[in-house]
């Protein structure tokens, strides 16, 4: 499991969260400097903003520091962070979905055109930056199970769980995201759909 | 196999996790196919550059607001470590949301004994959101508005022109909401721009104490981000 992956032996981590419950600041500052960017670094392409993605961030590390006094050590500091970050992303989507749904839809669905024979996409070309963007306007349960799995390494199974889904729908969730980054990557939508929306539903 | 039974099975095959069989009627048809062939090696293309994509850094700012977010919770819990002791202002902010915490919390729990307040606490914040945003926005206002004097004009006015658009968000957001009381949306931008609201004052209290101690460096930095 790559995404839940952290270098810390239990005993220290047992330790620190001690420290944390205990109200020590140096102890949750170095819980923050520990894990603060790969949770960021989830979340961010969870939720496909880094404004919301600061917000949820602090969401979890205020969670943790509420409820640190009840780490036990069953799992890794890292990997019980994780969990909520997941958790907050999976709440935060829920939410916004019924606003999102019916603009994501209909450009998803009408917005699609199949690329031209163009050159194949060979991964050492794509841009980080193209990669990125491209991610960011995937509809959100395909982006979900996608980040979960090619950028996180999740097995379908772990994601099936988490998001409580079927582990055939996990695959083809992820199929279904591969497929759309490919007409994206190759240039077969125009506009990009999650900055039309977000200019629709601004407040 | 044809080309509408094959392409559904192609990204379960770039990750080599299809059945023998199953593998071996997709590579059968991708021999004869060359547009599946292509998908093929397009999906495997994506699926890696994915696999590489480099960590993202959180803003600075980030945890400034969360050390001083969590300083509210900490005081709020009735729990009083040595904590963040280097934000002076800050501080005496934060007592003042835990005066207002309290006396909130025993008006809606008539609580007996003051034993256990920390999980009671915690309890009616998560039950009610707003209040608890309004309580801490009231109480960084007083301190903030008190302080606003150690900042200079410019940097007032721009912080003052931002609550404004924040205000009126949050007065659309209230009168959506009365119209239509259950619209989960409403309810979202309402929250949305009560924690925008939260968020810049924290900042702006970060910005007072870094100018207070002479921070010029950390004030500048809080300032992009308020600039934002």
């Amino acid at each position: 499991m790559r995404g839940a992956a952290t270098p810390s032996s239990p005993a220290a981590d047992l330790e620190l969260a001690q420290r944390c419950g205990r109200g020590d600041p140096d102890a949750f500052e170095q819980l923050y400097r520990a894990h603060a960017g790969r949770l960021y670094t989830l979340i961010v392409r969870m939720v496909a903003s880094a404004e919301t993605a600061e917000d949820l961030l602090q969401e979890v590390f205020l969670t943790a520091y509420r409820k640190v006094s009840n780490f036990r050590g069953d799992s890794s500091l890292g990997t019980w962070l994780y969990r909520m970050a997941v958790n907050h992303c999976l709440d935060y989507l829920r939410g916004r979905q019924n606003k999102m749904a019916r603009t994501t839809d209909s450009i998803d669905e009408e917005g699609m055109v199949e690329p031209a024979a163009v050159a194949p996409l060979v991964a050492s070309a794509i841009s980080r930056l193209d990669l990125e963007r491209a991610i960011e306007r995937l509809p959100d349960g395909c982006r979900t199970a996608f980040v979960l799995h090619d950028v996180e390494g999740f097995e379908h199974h772990e994601i099936a769980t988490m998001l409580g889904i079927s582990e055939g729908t996990s695959k083809s969730q992820v199929h279904k995201a591969r497929m759309k980054l490919r007409v994206i990557l190759k240039g077969g939508l125009a506009v990009s759909p999650r900055v039309m929306s977000a200019q629709a539903g601004r407040v | 196999m044809n080309c509408s039974t094959c392409q559904p099975l192609l990204s379960v095959y770039v990750d080599d996790a299809l059945r023998t069989d199953e593998r071996a009627a997709v590579e059968q048809h991708l021999r004869g196919c060359v547009e599946c062939r292509a998908l093929a090696q397009d999906l495997s293309s994506i699926r890696l550059a994915a696999g590489s994509l480099e960590p993202l850094i959180p803003s600075p700012h980030v945890w400034h607001r969360i050390a001083a977010a969590a300083e509210t919770q900490t005081r709020a819990s009735g729990f009083q470590p040595r904590w963040f002791n280097w934000r002076p202002v800050a501080a005496v902010a934060m007592t003042a949301v835990l005066a207002a915490g309290l006396w909130r919390v025993g008006t809606l729990l008539q609580p007996d004994d003051n034993t256990d307040a920390g999980p009671q606490v915690a309890e009616v914040i998560e039950s009610d959101p707003e209040a608890h945003y309004t309580l801490a926005i009231a109480r960084l206002e007083e301190v903030t508005s008190a302080d606003q004097d150690v900042l200079d004009q410019e940097t007032a006015g721009a912080i003052n022109a931002g609550l404004t658009v924040i205000d009126e968000a949050i007065t659309e957001s209230r009168a959506a909401l009365r119209s239509e009381p259950e619209s989960e949306s409403a309810q979202e931008s309402l929250f949305a721009a009560l924690r925008r609201k939260v968020a810049l004052l924290q900042e702006t209290l970060g910005l007072i104490n870094e100018m207070r101690t002479g921070n010029q460096a950390g004030a500048a930095r809080i300032l992009s981000e308020i600039n934002r």
